[in-house]
């Protein structure tokens, strides 16, 4: 649910971006760990753009991994948050990727 | 058509005013927690504890969907503590947080505690300013929560176990939960804790009062 409020966000940037140009498509990046739906997100931003943009405009998500650097300097994706670090075993790790959701691009006429 | 490069935050406008927030937080020596959990988990009875304990030293913003019922709890407990009614939104935002600010009375305040709303997902992700997370769960919950919210776990710096006096009569494995967190966040703290017997407070506190400047 908490997607209705992240879409609002986006959709408040990339018309703030988008130079006063009508928006063609926005294109976002999706972590494995940010909690946000891709699904819910694009369904909110269809339903924000609907009304001033009669042909709607094209929404696309690219899913992010996780990937994790380890204490032992290996960096490895996983879609198992609980997998060790494939090197040492180890799982002394900070996130590179996968905490966020981002707004990619924007396509403007 | 033309391509705009952005790479922005879906939640910069969010983490612009949780800086400003932080900003004010540092400015009046106040160190902030942002409690995250599930309904029921014992967010507000662990607060009463604090609040018996550091009485005018502790603030609380406190959110729900509806009511003041754990406001009035925790100043009934001894500490000053606001309610945010939300009315339907499932998570506080810095923006909410933000306009309590100005009508909140800090003076003697060494303790800011913001009371999310009882969920796991949704506030786990949101930045209000604060200076760590802490997330709650409790022994009724079952022990796999950490690996089903790691959106969550994977942030929060430290983790009660709630109602362990609850534990002979629940399936609820600690060491299993304690090894989960520490996969999810190696440098997390997790502490045992019953609101109900006070077994565990005086770890917790003294984690808290490691923060008291």
């Amino acid at each position: 649910m908490h997607e209705y409020s992240i879409a609002v966000q986006i959709a408040g940037i990339a018309e703030e971006q988008s130079d006063n140009k009508p928006l063609k498509e926005i294109s976002i990046g999706i972590g494995t760990l940010s909690g946000v739906f891709d699904e819910s997100l694009k369904f909110y931003l269809e339903h924000i753009f609907h009304e001033k943009y009669n042909s709607g405009i094209e929404i696309r998500t690219e899913i992010i991994t996780a990937e994790f650097k380890c204490s032992c300097g290996e960096k490895y994706t996983t879609d198992n948050i609980l997998s060790p670090c494939p090197n040492c075993g180890k799982f002394e790790r900070t996130i590179i990727k996968g905490n966020e959701c981002i707004i990619k691009s924007i396509k403007t006429e | 058509m033309s391509e705009i490069k952005l790479n922005i935050s879906a939640q910069s406008e969010n983490d612009k005013i949780a800086e400003k927030n932080r900003e004010f937080f540092n400015k009046n020596n106040i160190f902030v927690l942002n409690i995250i959990s599930s309904p029921g988990s014992g967010k507000t009875s662990l607060l009463e504890l604090m609040a018996e304990k550091l009485q005018d030293k502790l603030c609380v913003i406190t959110g729900d969907i509806q009511t003041t019922i754990d406001a009035d709890r925790i100043t009934k407990a001894g500490s000053y503590a606001v309610q945010i009614e939300t009315g339907g939104s499932c998570h506080l935002t810095a923006l909410m947080i933000e306009k309590e600010l100005s009508s909140l009375d800090f003076s003697g305040c060494k303790i800011l505690v913001i009371e999310n709303i009882g969920n796991l997902v949704c506030p786990s992700t949101y930045d209000l300013g604060e200076n760590i997370k802490i997330a709650v769960l409790s022994t009724t919950e079952g022990d796999e929560k950490p690996v089903k919210y790691p959106a969550l776990f994977t942030r929060a710096d430290a983790v009660i176990i709630n109602k362990i006096d609850l534990l002979p009569h629940v399936n609820f494995n600690v060491e299993r939960v304690k090894n989960d967190c520490f996969k999810l966040n190696n440098s997390v703290h997790v502490f045992n804790l019953s609101c109900k017997t006070k077994e565990g407070l005086t770890e917790w506190m003294e984690y808290i009062n490691s923060f008291l400047i």
